[in-house]
């Protein structure tokens, strides 16, 4: 039941996906994010018989992107650490880390962790996939997802900062009330 | 290496460290499909800017108040079944029905009626969410009513869970007792028996390649579609929330903020932030 979109449909996922493709990028690098968003969509285009069930799509873009991040990096002639570190993070900090103590402690984890892990948790947490998405952007399978997510949050769970963060008499448990999680919390447990 | 386990903080941490990023404009995106339309082999349209995606939309409209007279030619009923055993164990059982067509979320009312859900409300808001997935789909586009009504079973469970954590919080066991009978009898549902007769799970091994290319074995749990039903039903015999919604947010897909109000980490798409 393949099924090739046409030029309407494609113009409907674009609308309802570029604003993500593009924060995608934007997280990722400085360099020219909607030159590479376009790219993005021209890949999609020539690949439109291969585009998955309509659900998943949005995850698929952020796979074409990932791709596409690596080899701009390639194509500057970097090494594999630094291609690796473009995919990873922007060239220059693309805003303000939310969460104000929290976000650098997190971002810096985040530095440590291998690119690959580091990737998927962004991937779940900043982009929302779900699991069955993730599988798709990454290009495996979903048992295969699932248990490099369970390995991506139990390096940063490791992290002794991040410990400190979440589990210290002032961590972010402790704040969470000024989130809302507290009730939430006090709801379940 | 310490072994800390995953929590909402930590979601809410990682969450909340995505640098900001502005919100594209209307002249951005369509600055990005201008570069897109002048690529090579790039799909050709109008140069009407994005203004072409709001006028296929008020096409579908138009086509959906004469859906009447159009569902005579044109209807999501095909009549036919899966070609093939392959098709079967891919697609589903049952008929095949045409995502396309203006009566496809009338027919899969019709074909979920025995699902059950606790209102009206939840259970319109169930089809909906197939109607909606089925959007921009084309006129070569099929599903099965074996899919259809294992994913609206889903969307089921997610509602039931709701009330199960709102009879939780409150004291209102008559609530909590039903939803706990629901959930649990959920397995035997004819929508979910037809996908998932006899849930499994068995431990598979894959070779990977890490970023070094290094080749290793990696291990990890094959289960089938509705396997964590059993954990779900157990976990709300229980009276901790945050096992449940995660569990669904885990494993379902479809429990989404309209179904989930009052178990909203149940909705894999939130982000705390």
């Amino acid at each position: 039941m393949a099924h090739q979109v046409d030029a309407h449909e494609f113009e409907y996922l674009y609308g309802a996906t570029a604003r993500d493709v593009l924060a995608y990028v934007r997280r990722r690098t400085a360099a020219d994010a909607e030159d590479l968003c376009a790219e993005v969509y021209a890949v999609a285009w020539r690949r439109r018989a291969d585009l998955p069930a309509p659900m998943l799509r949005r995850a698929w873009l952020f796979g074409v992107a990932r791709t596409l991040l690596k080899e701009q990096g390639r194509r500057r002639g970097r090494d594999q650490a630094l291609v690796e570190e473009l995919t990873a993070r922007p060239e220059q900090p693309a805003g303000e880390a939310g969460g104000d103590r929290a976000g650098p402690v997190v971002l810096a984890a985040l530095e440590r962790l291998s690119p690959g892990d580091r990737e998927i948790l962004r991937l779940v947490a900043w982009e929302g996939l779900t699991p069955a998405e993730l599988a798709v952007a990454l290009g495996v399978r979903p048992g295969t997802a699932r248990v490099r997510l369970h390995r991506a949050r139990q390096a940063l769970a490791a992290d002794p900062e991040v410990r400190a963060l979440v589990e210290g008499p002032s961590g972010f448990s402790n704040q969470a009330s000024a989130y809302g999680l507290s009730l939430y919390r006090s709801m379940g447990e | 290496m310490h072994r800390t386990s995953w929590t909402e903080a930590h979601d809410r941490v990682v969450a909340a460290a995505a640098p900001d990023v502005p919100e594209p404009s209307a002249a951005e995106l369509e600055r990005i499909w201008l570069r897109v339309d002048t690529m090579p082999a790039a799909p050709r349209r109008r140069r009407r800017g994005l203004r072409i995606g709001i006028a296929v939309g008020v096409a579908v409209a138009v086509l959906g108040t004469s859906g009447l007279a159009t569902a005579q030619l044109y209807t999501a009923r095909t009549g036919h079944g899966p070609r093939d055993a392959e098709d079967l164990r891919l697609g589903g059982p049952g008929e095949i029905l045409a995502l396309a067509a203006p009566d496809f979320g009338e027919v899969i009312a019709e074909e979920t009626t025995d699902i059950p859900f606790p209102s009206d409300a939840d259970r319109a808001f169930a089809v909906q969410q197939q109607v909606d997935d089925a959007r921009g789909a084309a006129t070569d586009e099929f599903v099965s009513t074996g899919a259809v009504r294992a994913w609206v079973a889903s969307a089921a469970v997610c509602a039931w869970s709701n009330q199960w954590a709102v009879g939780t919080r409150t004291g209102d066991e008559t609530a909590r007792t039903e939803a706990i009978g629901m959930i649990r009898a959920a397995p035997g549902w004819p929508a979910i028996q037809a996908l998932d007769p006899s849930p499994y799970r068995s431990r598979e091994t894959q070779q990977v390649q890490d970023e070094q290319g290094v080749v290793t074995n990696e291990h990890y749990w094959d289960e089938s579609q509705f396997y964590y039903l059993a954990a779900l039903g157990d976990a709300v015999e229980q009276r901790r929330i945050d096992p449940v919604a995660l569990l669904l947010a885990e494993h379902n897909g479809y429990c989404r903020g309209g179904l989930v109000p009052d178990l909203p980490r149940a909705d894999p798409m939130v982000r705390w932030r």
